[in-house]
């Protein structure tokens, strides 16, 4: 059971302070969507609101073309993965995982054979078989945020909202759950909702990713299509990793000027533009466009942020091979790719254009 | 070594205590099978040494039950349970509603209202309790179950209140979301969530009240003079006759701590439990 999800005009206010203002957000039957901002933009929220969960927030959810804005949460049919798991402490994992199939409303669809064979199957595919009689103390984070997941799905509901699931996990599992999460997200073809500060499970989940910042949508689209052309300095800043780097330019005659290049800015009006440069789209050595000096490196293994120092400015630079030609204090050549440049404006932080 | 001395350090301690702790209900116990003659000739406390054992005090305490011991037994158990469990049943609710949600009544707030609740407990009952005859009198409650249930109820529902309060607030408001997205309806959260994972509050809130009401003399001794009477009036009313009935009094002392310690046993596993670990991050 699949459903497309259309949100409009949802607000969620504490007190007297708006925290979530999102004009509208949909999602195809089936699509991943990825809510991606940073901590205190609103994401939990807006997935609460969404679920029915907050008293204090209004506007109109549609899913499957039904209303539901003021259904209560236990009729929505609607399942969330929360950022705490909020494992019931009391039960063992096999009664969590039970709980949603023995509520009222679906108590009498499933007899008991069928509610053990529906937990045994969720167990299996998340791994989760030889825990069932534990109780969540018992659990490591891992294991805990899987039946937190288990929960969700053991129920097939028409839509899933994940609140940071994999973001506490560490790095080795937090991989392998992604594409477990993918690939079982495509093979219920349930309806998502993720919310995630990281922009590289944005990346690699997201069909369309939307970019929740201070409670509004910035942009909505599909990964790539925000990373090559952000609107603004926000979502600039938050995909793509490392950061991008932001240095003061300026437009004049139709060119822009920035650390000493320049490069052709047809239709732009003179005065002052703020200039995305992502790192990796800087090069050191090689052919010496500009004229920087190597302040520190950070290896990463098959790579390095190097982080170079160009007419005051300090810059990011992501290099691939080997990174250990480079030493701290080095005089090097910095290249920019051509078609990279993001140049935004100063005031408004609207992206004014992009790929010169 | 020193760990060793420390160990037996503690159990030197641990005995020390327990003996300290039991003496006096062993001193009740022994007095129970003395004659008068043995109790009033300085403490003694080794049967067949000290004094002669006689089962004349448990002998007549079986003939008096029928009439007298076995009806106040009942009322005393009826009263406490009923009036305990009503407070904790009802204290809940006010207390996970004060926990869970903000009112507002002109300036009183959550803090204050529970305050106000909490301060019933205050005033000593002693002044209280005389308004509380006179009201009792037209209500016609004197010396009824109802009215004794309702006095202990009263006087334990403040506290019930205070202590539930505090555990519920301790209870993640996210396991109560959880469940109401897996489908339950506000009633069945609180059952099959809030209430179970507060156990350790609901067993401690209905020992507290149990204790209270078992040990009430004063409001038995205003509100009830014949069919209500509770066990700690008949046994004030054994030393009130022509010379007090130590052996019997110890008798019946003996059989009035078996409810208590026997509510503790049962209650006590729910209350040593750690049922919020792992629940949330």
């Amino acid at each position: 059971m699949t459903a497309e999800l259309k949100v409009s005009e949802l607000s969620v206010t504490y007190g007297d302070v708006a925290a979530v203002r999102i004009d509208e957000l949909s999602l195809d039957a089936g699509e991943f969507g990825v809510l991606l901002g940073p901590s205190g933009a609103g994401k939990t929220s807006s997935l609460k609101a969404i679920a029915g969960l907050l008293p204090g927030a209004a506007g109109a959810v549609h899913l499957g073309g039904r209303d539901i804005s003021r259904t209560a949460p236990e009729e929505r049919d609607i399942a969330m993965c929360f950022e705490s798991y909020a494992l019931y402490p009391h039960l063992t994992v096999r009664k969590n995982l039970e709980f949603p199939l023995r509520a009222p409303r679906r108590v009498r669809e499933l007899t008991a054979q069928e509610r053990r064979r529906r937990v045994d199957e969720v167990a299996d595919v998340l791994g989760l078989g030889q825990l069932l009689e534990r109780r969540p103390a018992q659990l490591s984070g891992g294991q805990r945020q899987r039946v937190s997941l288990g929960r969700a799905l053991v129920r097939r509901p028409t839509l899933l909202l994940l609140d940071e699931p994999i973001s506490h996990l560490d790095a080795k599992l937090r991989n392998g759950m992604r594409a477990e999460l993918k690939r079982m997200q495509r093979d219920m073809g349930v309806t998502t909702l993720f919310a995630t500060p990281d922009q590289g499970e944005a990346f690699a989940l997201g069909d369309r990713v939307f970019v929740l910042d201070a409670g509004e949508l910035r942009q909505v689209g599909e990964p790539t299509e925000l990373y090559l052309r952000p609107s603004n300095v926000r979502v600039a800043e938050l995909l793509g990793a490392p950061r991008i780097n932001l240095v003061d330019g300026e437009v004049r005659g139709q060119r822009v000027t920035v650390l000493g290049l320049e490069r052709p800015a047809e239709g732009l009006r003179d005065g002052p533009v703020l200039v995305g440069l992502r790192p990796a789209d800087l090069t050191v050595g090689g052919h010496r466009e500009l004229e920087a000096a190597v302040v520190a490196v950070q290896p990463l293994g098959n790579a390095a942020i190097v982080t170079v120092k160009v007419s005051g400015q300090t810059l990011r630079v992501l290099t691939q091979g080997a990174f250990d030609e480079w030493q701290v204090g080095d005089a090097v050549g910095l290249g920019v790719r051509s078609g990279s440049l993001l140049l935004f404006d100063p005031v408004t932080t609207m992206c004014v254009k992009a790929g010169i | 070594m020193m760990s060793k001395l420390g160990a037996w350090g503690r159990r030197l301690f641990l005995l020390v205590w327990v003996v300290f702790a039991l003496l006096p209900a062993y001193w009740a116990l022994s007095t129970s099978f003395k004659r008068q003659v043995d109790i009033y000739n300085g403490p003694k406390m080794i049967p067949f040494v000290d004094f002669t054992p006689t089962l004349d005090a448990w002998q007549r305490l079986w003939v008096a039950s029928q009439s007298d011991f076995l009806p106040k037994l009942l009322n005393s158990f009826v009263f406490s349970a009923v009036s305990s469990l009503i407070a904790v049943v009802l204290g809940a609710f006010a207390a996970y509603g004060l926990a869970r949600f903000e009112y507002r009544y002109g300036a009183y707030r959550n803090d204050d209202i529970s305050f106000l609740i909490v301060s019933q407990r205050i005033m000593p009952p002693i002044v209280s309790v005389l308004a509380l005859y006179v009201v009792y009198v037209q209500l016609r409650a004197l010396d009824t179950a109802w009215g004794m249930i309702l006095a202990f109820t009263s006087m334990n529902l403040p506290i019930a209140v205070y202590l539930l309060r505090s555990f519920f607030a301790a209870i993640p408001e996210e396991l109560e979301q959880a469940a109401a997205l897996d489908g339950y309806p506000a009633v069945l959260r609180l059952v099959r969530v809030v209430f179970p994972l507060a156990a350790p509050g609901l067993a401690s809130a209905f020992m507290l009240s149990f204790f209270f009401a078992w040990n009430d003399f004063l409001f038995a001794l205003m509100l009830t003079f014949n069919k209500a009477q509770t066990l700690p009036l008949y046994i004030s009313s054994l030393s009130a006759q022509s010379q007090p009935e130590w052996a019997l009094i110890a008798a019946v002392g003996m059989i009035a701590l078996i409810p208590p310690v026997v509510v503790t046993l049962v209650l006590d596993r729910y209350m040593s439990k750690q049922v919020l670990v792992g629940g949330v991050r």
